[in-house]
């Protein structure tokens, strides 16, 4: 690499710490060419010393004119303003997911990445996943037929390192955080749900079960998620000639069965990633060829307008379950 | 339960636990109050974050941080529990940051744990005599307590006896996993008495010590409506969770469940110990490797459903915590009997797919 776009990462929890700064560091990335920005201190000093990077700042706002790009992993509901405010001051941004918490916002930043020129990549990591891709393409080749049913379970207790907690103290919870994922992937292989019903378990607060029935055309879909118990975490969706399942996990292979002579082989796809955090690479580089070379982002703006319409509409429609313990 | 009108600001310890967790729900509409809960570890934070509360990190076994954490605290409800340390040390360092804040009430959970295996009618003039770990640190937790009442911080001690519930791991998840597994059955060994506590009493109980001033430095047993043995409670809770019957335990495959409680305690140590010297690499390995994956599943399955050693011990023993002095100095009654706050935890437990 000859030129080193500055890049400031805003937001040092543990996704920096796991899944950026690693890739960095094996891209052999100029470390004098990153900027933490954070507003614990301590924290700054911990991943500067651990990365061997030198330059931080508490306030992203003193660097806003003094970078190329930026990687925003602040709290959800900080990623809308904070990448409005970049974009206008002529900066590529990487946004983590979710981009926008409403689609309003939505309607906002997709106006100004237009006006501007500047583009945004977000972090669907999903919808990298050589899996994801090969579904996509089955489901768009018709090996399945006509697509009848979808069903998606995500459950597990809340293990992400979390260092500030900004996952519980708002009021939306499980469905935009992993629901980001899973929603957008209905949408980019399915389509975009219609007749939708969302009820979920939030007070007021974030929601940690959340159930969402959908149709899209003649596919009646489920998308369940849970943070207090383990769920099969599988998936599957069924067409009129047969069907796909797979691990939700797994980004490498998946089932496919044929109805007609009653088969189901296992795809196992090349990859060169081996795990979860191996997909950090693929962003950084395309986030890097933006800047330099005007590339398209790999999952634009535009693409994920499906999901987060939708995701705002559950939660403009949300209703709570029946819970007689209370 | 209505509090008292006066402007309050409650904290709890242990808020994202069983029982501290029920303590934020049951005060998350508590208009009348600020509450605080305190986090230790925000990856737990799932159940209370469903409620917009304050949250406040919090680490008991770090005075300096503590004191910071509560500073403005009126009240404090205190179930941060886990390790020997945390129940001795973490109640001491409340305590002193309690002293120095000057709290109105201080509600020490501790447990009837601290009883040990004595047979009968037990009521608060018992002498203590635990005999397991966790008794014994709740013994150590409650002398801190004693010590800092005659400095004249305004303490309650209360001991609930066996507390169930949604989101109890140990008397409600596993025991029902226990019995759809046919792990556990009836026995002759498990004629023991079981005083089940539903976890709203606990909490009804909680909120009568932080109002009530007839409650300052008493110590009361906290207990549920009816005490009846293991055995009705396996066969309720079987009822109402399976239309199987439930199994027969013979004197030979309780002599093996002996034997295996025996064995299996070394091993969960053994396993606790590897956890916390190799988390990052032992965590990596089940990551990255689906056999190990499942290997390591199976064993923890394994753990879980049987039986060890210190319940067999339980599961005989024929002591009844005596609630008279609660009754009486708090007016306290259990409202919640076992038929009634079973089927709402089994209904819990069927909505978290756990059954």
């Amino acid at each position: 690499m000859s030129y080193y776009p500055t890049i400031a990462i805003v937001g040092c929890g543990a996704i920096v710490e796991t899944f950026y700064l690693p890739s960095f560091h094996k891209l052999g990335y100029a470390k004098n060419k990153i900027i933490l920005v954070d507003t614990n201190n301590d924290r700054l000093h911990k991943l500067g010393d651990k990365f061997e990077l030198k330059k931080m700042t508490i306030d992203y706002r003193k660097i806003l004119n003094k970078v190329d790009g930026v990687i925003i992993t602040t709290p959800s509901y900080l990623h809308f303003e904070q990448t409005i405010q970049f974009l206008k001051n002529g900066v590529y941004v990487l946004s983590e997911k979710p981009l926008v918490t409403s689609f309003s916002q939505y309607k906002k930043i997709l106006n100004l990445e237009e006006k501007s020129g500047y583009k945004i990549l977000i972090n669907h990591t999903k919808r990298l996943f050589p899996v994801s891709i090969e579904i996509k393409n089955k489901i768009n080749s018709g090996v399945i037929g006509k697509p009848l049913g979808f069903d998606y379970s995500e459950g597990g207790q809340f293990t992400w390192p979390t260092a500030s907690g900004f996952y519980f103290q708002w009021d939306k919870g499980v469905l935009i955080d992993r629901g980001s994922h899973a929603v957008d992937l209905v949408c980019w292989w399915l389509g975009k749900p219609k007749s939708i019903s969302y009820i979920d378990d939030s007070f007021g607060g974030s929601e940690a079960v959340a159930l969402l029935n959908f149709k899209i055309n003649s596919c009646k879909g489920r998308i369940k998620f849970n943070l207090f118990n383990k769920l099969s975490n599988k998936y599957y969706i069924k067409g009129a000639k047969g069907e796909i399942s797979g691990d939700i996990y797994d980004f490498t292979s998946f089932l496919l069965t044929n109805y007609s002579d009653k088969s189901t082989v296992k795809i196992t796809l090349p990859t060169k990633q081996k795990t979860y955090f191996d997909f950090a690479d693929i962003l950084i580089r395309n986030f890097i060829d933006m800047i330099s070379n005007h590339a398209d982002p790999l999952i634009s703006v535009s693409d994920i307008k499906d999901s987060v319409e939708t995701i705002d509409y559950c939660y403009r429609h949300r209703q709570r379950f029946n819970m007689p313990w209370f | 339960m209505v509090l008292k009108m006066e402007k309050r600001v409650i904290f709890v310890t242990g808020a994202t636990g069983f029982i501290g967790g029920r303590v934020i729900e049951k005060l998350s509409n508590d208009n009348k109050n600020t509450v605080i809960a305190g986090v230790h570890n925000w990856s737990n934070a799932a159940r209370i974050g469903r409620f917009p509360i304050i949250m406040r990190h919090c680490d008991v076994l770090n005075l300096p941080s503590l004191k910071k954490t509560l500073n403005g605290v009126t009240h404090i409800i205190h179930c941060a529990a886990g390790s020997d340390e945390i129940i001795i040390k973490g109640t001491s360092n409340i305590l002193n940051a309690a002293m120095g804040l000057k709290v109105k009430r201080l509600i020490n959970l501790s447990s009837a744990a601290v009883y040990g295996k004595i047979s009968g009618l037990i009521d608060e003039s018992v002498v203590p005599n635990p005999i397991d770990q966790y008794g014994k640190a709740k013994l150590c937790g409650e002398k801190e307590c004693f010590k800092y009442m005659l400095q004249r911080v305004p303490i309650v001690i209360l001991r609930p006896s066996i507390v169930y519930g949604p989101f109890s791991q140990k008397w409600t998840i596993g025991i029902g996993r226990q019995i759809l597994r046919k792990k556990i059955g009836l026995s002759s060994g498990f004629e023991g008495k079981c005083n089940l506590l539903y976890v709203d009493d606990l909490i009804d109980a909680i909120f009568l010590s932080l109002h009530k001033e007839e409650a300052v430095s008493e110590t009361f047993n906290v207990n549920g409506p009816e005490i009846v043995s293991w055995n009705d409670y396996f066969r309720i809770f079987n009822r109402l969770l399976s239309s199987e019957a439930l199994i027969s335990i013979k004197h030979t495959e309780y002599l093996r469940l002996m034997v295996a409680a025996n064995f299996l305690g070394p091993v969960k140590i053994a396993a606790k110990l590897a956890l916390a010297k190799q988390e990052s690499l032992i965590r990596f390995i089940y990551r990255r490797f689906q056999l190990m994956r499942k290997i390591m599943d199976g064993v923890e399955n394994e753990i879980k459903l049987n039986i060890n050693s210190s319940d067999l011990r339980l599961f005989q023993l024929r002591a009844i915590y005596e609630t008279k002095k609660i009754n009486r100095v708090l007016k306290f009654k259990p409202r919640t009997s076992i038929e009634t706050g079973l089927k709402k935890t089994i209904a819990w437990m069927k909505h978290v797919e756990i059954i």
